[in-house]
């Protein structure tokens, strides 16, 4: 309980900020315009902004998708024919984000990195996919309604039907007939995928206590989800809860060996992880958008 | 004075013709002496024909191309294409073929691994690779894919479509790795530190030295590779036929051609010599109708090719494609200066039927000493000019034919005597009256219309000649072999549906100013590296190109149409097991050295493929995407065969340079006048143009093997005319009585025109021989050197008389007469 009233601070906070504080003009002028990048290809700049690009060549023109981009926030604030090669990430609380962050690292040094290894130890791979599985499908309600409230009602469908189907055929979700008998791919859905749908801009970057990375929208999405979650429905706190930080740890045992690769292999994990999380954000708004944008 | 200095040398002349026959027996016992040794540095005498030996090796493209070699250690490997000939691609009939074949192939010894369709990780989404799954186990061998699941997972594949499938999937290609000798890398790698010395600068002597050892170390162990690869293919061939009912097989790849071009080389040697042999032993006992004139003639010629080889074989010189005919031009060149001597000898034989057997070896040697030895000594020049082409391969053709016109000298100007001394004298033949009485026409006709018989001459070389501005420079070593072959079918069809043959990289550097050290690689630099692989895979002629951005564009598949980010390439990278990536991309991007490599195969049946427009189409469009020179290059076989071809025009002008004003002073040595001199210089040049205007008239393309063609035809045609010049010049005081010119023509056109007609038939139709080669360039050597042997004998007995008539004997008669 203790955490969540933290998380509605946090976001009250955060939201409030985030609306004020990114309009455009900022990015031109923050100092923390990490560099510039003198490279004055134009072509390459538009294909690492997630653009296509047409090249002119001796055997006619080809044209060249993107297949590796870095979208940051200063590409993803320019409009129109200009693409920037700046370099920008959005963090205005960057002291306070660091101290979460290592914070988050001792937690996940001390305490939940040997709970998850001791997990695997104990659990099997198998019996750990099927919990994982059923977690899944409880949220399945979850994604239904965000699919439908984003307009997109096809997604919506196989929610639903992926829905019944796990939770009957599939023995209350442990198993995935859906997508190994009908092809029903999972189609997760959460609120902040919503709220950029309605192209609510995700505001500034921020490190969620236990949870790592997020920002504003994403702060509260996860806290509006941790009240709606169906499994509330199912049952009543604190064993909800536990469920839902069983749910939650489930899913952080089988990225525990990632995080600390990546920790070690960082020269300063907390960029490392800001600046991926925040590329993966922006790039995400880019191409699920991306029909939109190529038909303006 | 003149005919004090000629008697000086006439003294000479029979001076060393009577010590020839005076120690016969020392020089036969010294010949033996000599045999005894060649044949025992015989069995050291190799054939390298690998392709590698068509490489100049000390400029920086080679160097360049060893460094990257050295940075991304690219695999060996051959590709073995299966084509099913009535079930469909994707079927269970073709997975355990393919698996059967792999099970056998994966037996042999050196083969390190065999990849094909069913032992690649097939991932259809990207859940595959961050989730938990183990990506290793998601392949047909372990899965067991249904041939529709298989269809949809391989079809349009990024990095396999074009390796192990084609893009009309009616075949599939097994890729056949092979493991790489450790201590040979070792070895190379310390030759190639030493020399990446040279692209800053020369090196010192000990370096030098060091190289050389350590060549010599490589070098058994590279023939013993050379051996095993030969080895390899016929084991392939023989695992193959167990699917042969049903289906096609087809191997293919950069060092099988090579081991091809081995294969036909020695075979053609042993066919074609052989064939040879026989044709020339057949056509002395019809011109001669003796059993002696077929014998000496042969005993030189293959008493000349064990010498030289043997010697070959004690200095370790080695054969290359270029240089594998060697064998038969010595033939031909010993058998030249052989026909000469028996001709005179004949002459002299029925005219001085009293002489003793030794008389009539000195005198035939007092008549034939200079113009052969002159004859073999601008040949030898002709051939020495190679050394001038700085193509190391047409340099060590250059060498061995001057060893060779060296032995040749020697075996025929002393042991051919020291033996004929031997014999018991005896009656000689007569010469066919029609052959006589053709000569005998053609200087009428000379005599008599010296300017039409010129002008004519000149006419028909010149529109020869004409055919120079159409000279091509192209190399496609598929063209090389036949196209009904089995060969050439094999290496087109890998060419054309496996990704091409001839590789070439293009390697970049990473600038400092895109680097970043959270970074593998940024987004811009693989974007700039996609933009290039893009450019370079709209060429029509560019078959497989692959590069890191195959692997981003599979990922961009994976994840539902959405690129990476930079950063989750960066973790892809680090999350990934350090020996996965090292195999996956090893061999495209070097983090220690900031270098991207983009591997790209020609395919060299493109139609119409102009290789020098490629090079500048592809650098100007480097540049249009924006990279500067300095920011790539351009290595491999394909840069280094270009490299060559580019040389090859300048190299052909300036061997033709060299060897026209070297001949002009040998001729003016010999001959003492500079008229004459220039004079005997025409035949030649206009043989040598001439030849070179047919080659490029019938659309030849002028590569490295043809660029000797110009070089062989000039040392025939010398041949011919100095024994001509040399008889006419002689002649022309013998008989007072009729006009210098009469006399001299008389003289030249008698034995001497008879031994050149000679000459030319045997050796025109012997290696019309090659024409059935299925190997072109033999094809090409024997049907043009046939023809430069017939145009030699036309200027040297039409045009040459001519000129002499119209310059040469009219003065010296008023010079007589002042």
């Amino acid at each position: 309980m203790q955490v969540f009233k933290q998380y509605v601070l946090v976001v009250a906070a955060g939201l409030l900020t985030a609306c004020a504080s990114v309009p455009d003009k900022e990015v031109v002028a923050d100092t923390r315009v990490e560099q510039s990048q003198s490279n004055t290809n134009d072509d390459v700049t538009r294909l690492s902004a997630g653009e296509s690009v047409t090249i002119e060549t001796s055997q006619g023109e080809v044209s060249v998708e993107p297949t590796v981009v870095a979208i940051t926030d200063a590409q993803a604030q320019t409009d129109g024919d200009q693409v920037t090669d700046t370099v920008y990430y959005h963090d205005p609380w960057e002291g306070m984000n660091r101290a979460i962050f290592s914070f988050n690292h001792y937690l996940y040094s001390y305490v939940l990195i040997p709970a998850a290894d001791g997990y695997q130890f104990v659990v099997p791979a198998v019996a750990r996919d099927k919990i994982g599985n059923a977690f899944d499908n409880i949220r399945e309600p979850l994604n239904l309604l965000n699919n439908v409230f984003a307009g997109e009602v096809d997604e919506a469908g196989v929610n639903l039907g992926r829905f019944v189907i796990n939770s009957t055929v599939g023995l209350f979700g442990l198993f995935d007939p859906a997508e190994s008998w009908f092809d029903l791919k999972a189609e997760k859905q959460t609120i902040a995928d919503t709220l950029s749908k309605h192209e609510i801009r995700a505001g500034p970057y921020l490190v969620l206590p236990v949870l790592g990375s997020s920002d504003t929208r994403g702060a509260f999405s996860t806290v509006t989800e941790g009240f709606i979650h169906p499994i509330n429905q199912l049952v009543d706190p604190p064993e909800s809860y536990q469920l839902r930080i069983f749910d939650g740890f489930d899913d952080f045992s089988s990225q525990s060996e990632t995080y600390q690769t990546l920790y070690n292999n960082a020269e300063d994990p907390y960029l490392y992880f800001r600046n991926q999380y925040i590329q993966g954000q922006r790039r995400d708004e880019v191409f699920e958008n991306d029909n939109n944008e190529q038909d303006n | 004075m003149k005919s004090s200095k000629t008697t000086t040398t006439n003294r000479i002349t029979s001076g060393i013709a009577n010590g020839i026959v005076a120690a016969r027996w020392a020089i036969i016992a010294l010949f033996i002496a000599v045999i005894a040794i060649a044949g025992y540095y015989i069995t050291q005498f190799r054939i390298d024909a690998s392709a590698d030996t068509l490489l100049v090796k000390d400029n920086k493209l080679y160097i360049r191309t060893q460094v990257a070699n050295e940075v991304f250690s690219p695999d060996e490997f051959i590709l073995l294409a299966y084509q099913p000939k009535d079930h469909t691609l994707f079927s269970n009939t073709t997975f355990n073929d393919i698996n059967a074949l792999s099970e056998d192939i994966r037996k042999l010894e050196r083969v390190k691994a065999v990849t094909s369709i069913l032992t690649v990780p097939l991932v259809d989404d990207a859940s595959a690779l961050t989730g938990g799954t183990d990506v290793s186990s998601l392949t047909w061998q372990q899965q067991k894919y249904s041939p529709e699941t298989m269809k949809s997972l391989v079809s349009g594949h990024p990095i396999f479509t074009d390796l192990l499938i084609n893009r009309e999937e009616t075949a599939t290609a097994i890729q056949i790795v092979f493991q790489e000798n450790a201590e040979l890398r070792e070895i190379e790698k310390e030759i190639t530190d030493i020399q990446s010395g040279l692209l800053d600068g020369e090196l010192t002597d000990e370096q030098q030295a060091r190289i050389e050892t350590l060549k010599a170390k490589a070098d058994p162990i590279r023939q013993a590779l050379t051996s095993q690869r030969k080895k390899e293919i016929q084991q392939i061939e023989e695992i193959t036929d167990q699917v042969s009912e049903r289906a096609d097989t087809y191997l293919g790849g950069s060092y099988v051609v090579g081991q091809h071009l081995i294969d036909i080389i020695k075979s053609d040697l042993k066919i074609f010599g052989t064939a040879i042999g026989v044709v020339i032993a057949l056509l002395l006992a019809l011109l001669y109708r003796s059993w002696k004139w077929v014998f000496f003639p042969l005993l030189a010629c293959s008493v000349s090719v064990i010498i030289t080889m043997g010697l070959f074989g004690m200095l370790d010189m080695r054969t290359t494609v270029i240089s594998a005919n060697f064998i038969a031009l010595q033939l031909i060149l010993t058998l030249a200066v052989m026909i000469h001597l028996i001709g005179s000898y004949r002459d002299i034989a029925r005219k001085e039927s009293q002489y003793s057997q030794k008389e009539r070896v000195t005198e035939t040697l007092i008549d034939k000493l200079s113009p052969c030895f002159y004859a073999t000594l601008t040949t030898s020049v002709g051939f020495g000019s190679l050394i001038f082409s700085g193509l190391q391969p047409v340099v060590d053709f250059g060498w061995m034919m001057l060893v060779s016109m060296l032995v040749t000298m020697s075996v025929s100007l002393l042991l051919f005597p020291a033996l004929l001394c031997l014999v018991p004298k005896s009656e000689e033949t007569h010469e066919y009256g029609f052959l006589q009485s053709l000569l005998e026409r053609v200087r009428r006709l000379t005599l008599g219309a010296p300017k039409r018989v010129g002008a004519l001459c000149l006419l028909v070389f010149l529109a020869c000649a004409a055919g120079i501005v159409r000279l091509d420079v192209e190399n496609s070593f598929i063209d090389y072999f036949d196209t009904d072959t089995q060969v050439h079918q094999e290496l087109a069809f890998i060419d054309q549906q496996f990704g091409g043959s001839t590789p070439l990289d293009i390697i970049l550097s990473i600038p400092d100013n895109v680097q970043n050290d959270e970074l593998i690689l940024t987004a811009d630099m693989v974007n700039q590296l996609q933009l290039v692989q893009k450019a370079v895979e709209a060429f029509e002629a560019t078959g497989s190109v692959t590069s890191l951005v195959n692997f981003t564009e599979l990922a961009r598949d994976l994840n539902n149409d959405k690129p990476l980010t930079e950063y989750e390439l960066t973790s892809i990278y680090h999350l990934l097991d350090k020996q996965v990536v090292n195999q996956l991309v090893g061999a495209y991007f070097s983090g220690e050295n900031e270098q991207l490599r983009i591997s790209v195969r020609i395919q060299d049946t493109t139609e119409g493929l102009d290789r020098e427009t490629f090079v500048s189409q592809l650098k100007q469009d480097l540049n249009t995407v924006g990279l500067s020179e300095q920011e790539y290059s351009l290595t491999n076989l394909f840069i280094l065969y270009q490299d060559i071809l580019s040389r090859l025009f300048d190299s052909q002008v300036k061997t033709l340079g060299i060897v026209y004003v070297v001949l002009g002073l040998v001729l003016l040595a010999i001959f003492r006048s500079v008229k004459v001199a220039l004079i005997a210089l025409v035949p030649n040049v206009l043989t040598t143009l001439g030849i070179l205007g047919i080659i490029g008239w019938l659309g030849i393309p002028l590569d490295i093997m043809t660029i000797t063609i110009a070089a062989i035809a000039m040392g025939i045609a010398v041949d011919d005319t100095i024994h001509f010049l040399h008889a006419w010049l002689a002649g022309a005081d013998r008989n007072p009585e009729t006009s210098e010119a009469q006399s001299a023509s008389k003289h030249a056109f008698g034995h001497t025109g008879l031994a050149i007609l000679f000459t030319t038939t045997i050796i025109a139709i012997g290696f019309s021989l090659f024409g059935f080669s299925d190997f072109l360039p033999s094809v090409y050597f024997g049907l043009l050197t046939a023809t430069a042997m017939l145009m030699a004998l036309i200027t040297d007995t039409t045009l040459l008389p001519a000129l002499l008539t119209l310059f040469v004997t009219k003065r010296r008669s008023q010079d007589n007469s002042a």
